[in-house]
C-alpha cells in the first residue's frame, strides 16, 4: 500500500493505493453524495418554478430542460449505483453469483437469453450452421467484419485531416500577417504525421477488402467432438499472385486483464495444424483458388469456451500474403464440444 | 480466537468426476462454538485461474442459517449432478479448476472459507 494517498496517479500492476475497506465504503458514499446533489438541485429547480413562474421554463434548448435532465440523471444513477453497492457488501462472490444464475432460470429471463444451454460456457455458434455451403453443409462466417477497421480508419482520417487543415489555414494566415505562432506552426509537424498515417492506415484497409477477393471456408460438420474429422472446403476468389498461402486448423487461449486502470488482451496459441502451404500461387478471376482438406480434432483437445475474460477458441485461418499487398489474415470460427460421455 | 475447522470430504474419496455425474460431498465443521456461527454457504462451482482476470461460475449454491432448530456444525451433505461444462482444463495462459467450497459467516462480521478442488474430465485418467 502507498504511504501517501496520490489522487492523480496512474495505477500500475495489481497493486491498491488504499485499503479494501475505503474502496467499499467509499463507493456507495459517492453515489449517496451524487443521488443527494441530484435530490436537492431537482427539487431547488422544481419549487424555484412553483415559487416565481418562468414562462421561458419550458423552451427548448440549453438551460432548464438540460439542468433538469442532468439532474434526473444524476439522482437515477445515484441512487441506483448506491443500492446496488450496497446490496454488495457482506455477500460472497459464490452468493451474488447464484443470484444472477437464479435471476437467468426466471422464465421471462429464459426467453430473453439462449434458450436450452445443455453447455454451460460454450458458445451457441448459431450463425455458424444458419448458412448452408455449396460444396459442404456449413458455409462459415469470418470472425472479422471489415466495416468496423474501415470506419475506424475513415473515421480517424476525417478528423486528424480536418484538425490539421484548420490549424494550417491559421498558421499560414498568421504568418501572412507577419505575426507567426512557431508553437502553432511546429505542431503541424506531429499533427500531419498522424493525419498521413491515418490515410495510410485507411488505404491500406481499403485495399485489404476490396482488392483481394472474398474468402469461402465451408465444413460439412458442426459442432465438433475431440477425435472427430472433419471435411474443410476452400475458396479464395479474385485476381491474384500469392507470394504464400496457407490454411490452419487453431486453437487459442484468451485472456483479458485489467493492470492498473488499463484492460489488456492476451491471446496464446495452443494448437496449430498446417492443413496446406503453398508458395507462388495464381489466382484467375474466372477460375477460384479451390482446395479440399480435413481435419481432425485431437483427442485430448480441450473444447470451445467463453466466459467474461478467458476463451478458448478453435478457428481455421487463412494467411495469404500476395505481391504488393500488404499481408491478410481471414479467421473462421469453431465450436468443439467436450466428448459424449456415457453414463454408467 | 481459534480458527474454526472445515473438513471437506468427497465421496469414495474420489477426485475425478465426469460430467453429467452425481457429485457429493460431506462436510463438517469443529472447533467453533455453535453460537458464533451465523450461516454456512455450500458451494460447488469452476473459476479461472492464469493471465486473465479470474472468472466464476456457481453449479450448485445452498446458504444454510442459523434458526436455532439446526446445528450447522454437523455433517452435512451435500448432493448435485455435474454440468456437462467447462471441463477442468490446464492451459498455458488460461485453467479452469473445480472445487467445492465451505464458507462459514461468523458472528462480528469474520469470514472462514475452505476449497476442495476436484478435477471434472470426460475420462477417467
Amino acid at each position: 500500500m502507498a504511504r501517501i494517498f496520490r489522487l492523480w496517479e496512474k495505477k500500475r500492476g495489481g497493486r491498491q493505493t488504499t485499503s479494501l475497506w475505503f474502496g467499499t465504503v467509499g463507493e456507495p458514499l459517492i453515489y449517496a453524495a451524487i443521488f443527494l446533489f441530484g435530490v436537492f438541485s431537482l427539487a431547488a429547480l422544481i419549487t424555484a418554478q412553483f415559487r416565481t413562474p418562468d414562462p421561458t421554463f419550458f423552451q427548448l434548448g440549453l438551460g432548464n430542460w438540460l439542468l433538469l435532465l442532468l439532474y434526473v440523471s444524476m439522482v437515477l444513477l445515484g441512487g441506483g449505483g448506491f443500492l446496488f453497492t450496497v446490496a454488495e457488501i457482506g455477500a460472497s462472490a459464490e452468493r451474488r453469483s447464484a443470484l444472477v444464475a437464479r435471476a437467468n432460470d426466471f422464465e421471462f429471463v429464459q426467453h430473453a437469453t439462449v434458450p436450452g444451454r445443455t453447455h454451460p460456457n460454450i458458445p451457441v455458434g448459431s450463425n455458424i450452421t444458419n448458412s448452408p455451403g455449396t460444396k459442404l453443409r456449413f458455409r462459415l462466417p469470418s470472425m472479422q467484419s471489415p466495416a468496423w477497421p474501415l470506419a475506424a480508419g475513415a473515421a480517424s482520417f476525417l478528423l486528424s485531416s480536418a484538425v490539421v487543415a484548420v490549424l494550417a489555414v491559421v498558421a499560414i494566415r498568421n504568418h501572412a500577417e507577419s505575426e507567426p505562432s512557431w508553437v502553432l506552426t511546429l505542431s503541424l509537424i506531429p499533427l500531419s504525421s498522424v493525419s498521413a498515417w491515418s490515410a495510410y492506415f485507411l488505404i491500406r484497409q481499403m485495399m485489404l477488402h476490396t482488392g483481394i477477393g472474398p474468402t469461402i471456408v465451408e465444413v460439412d460438420e458442426h459442432p465438433l467432438r475431440p477425435g472427430q474429422t472433419c471435411k474443410v472446403s476452400l475458396s479464395q476468389l479474385g485476381r491474384l499472385r500469392l507470394k504464400s498461402f496457407a490454411f490452419c486448423l487453431t486453437c487459442e487461449e484468451e485472456a483479458t486483464y485489467h493492470q492498473g486502470t488499463d484492460i489488456r488482451n492476451e491471446s496464446l496459441r495452443v494448437f496449430n495444424q498446417i492443413l496446406f502451404d503453398e508458395h507462388d500461387v495464381t489466382i484467375e478471376r474466372a477460375q477460384p483458388f479451390e482446395r479440399a482438406a480435413e481435419i481432425r480434432i485431437p483427442e485430448s483437445a480441450m473444447h470451445s469456451f467463453l466466459s467474461s475474460h478467458n476463451a478458448v477458441h478453435w478457428k481455421l485461418i487463412v494467411h495469404g500474403h500476395a505481391e504488393s499487398w500488404p499481408p491478410f489474415d481471414r479467421s473462421f470460427p469453431l465450436i468443439v464440444y467436450p466428448p459424449v460421455v456415457e453414463q454408467e | 480466537m481459534m480458527e474454526p475447522l472445515v473438513s471437506i470430504r468427497f465421496s469414495d474419496n474420489r477426485r475425478c468426476f465426469r460430467p453429467g455425474e452425481t457429485f457429493d460431498f460431506d462436510c463438517q465443521l469443529d472447533a467453533v462454538e455453535q453460537s458464533d456461527l451465523q450461516a454456512v454457504e455450500l458451494s460447488v462451482l469452476w473459476y479461472t485461474e492464469g493471465k486473465g482476470d479470474e472468472d466464476m461460475g456457481v453449479h450448485y449454491f445452498e446458504r444454510r442459517k442459523d434458526t436455532g432448530e439446526t446445528d450447522l456444525r454437523e455433517l452435512y451433505r451435500v448432493s448435485t449432478k455435474l454440468p456437462l461444462s467447462p471441463l477442468s482444463y490446464d492451459g498455458k495462459i488460461v485453467k479452469i479448476r473445480w472445487c467445492a467450497r465451505v464458507r462459514c459467516f461468523l458472528r462480528k462480521g469474520r469470514e472462514v472459507h475452505q476449497d476442495l478442488c476436484f478435477q471434472l474430465q470426460a475420462s477417467e485418467e
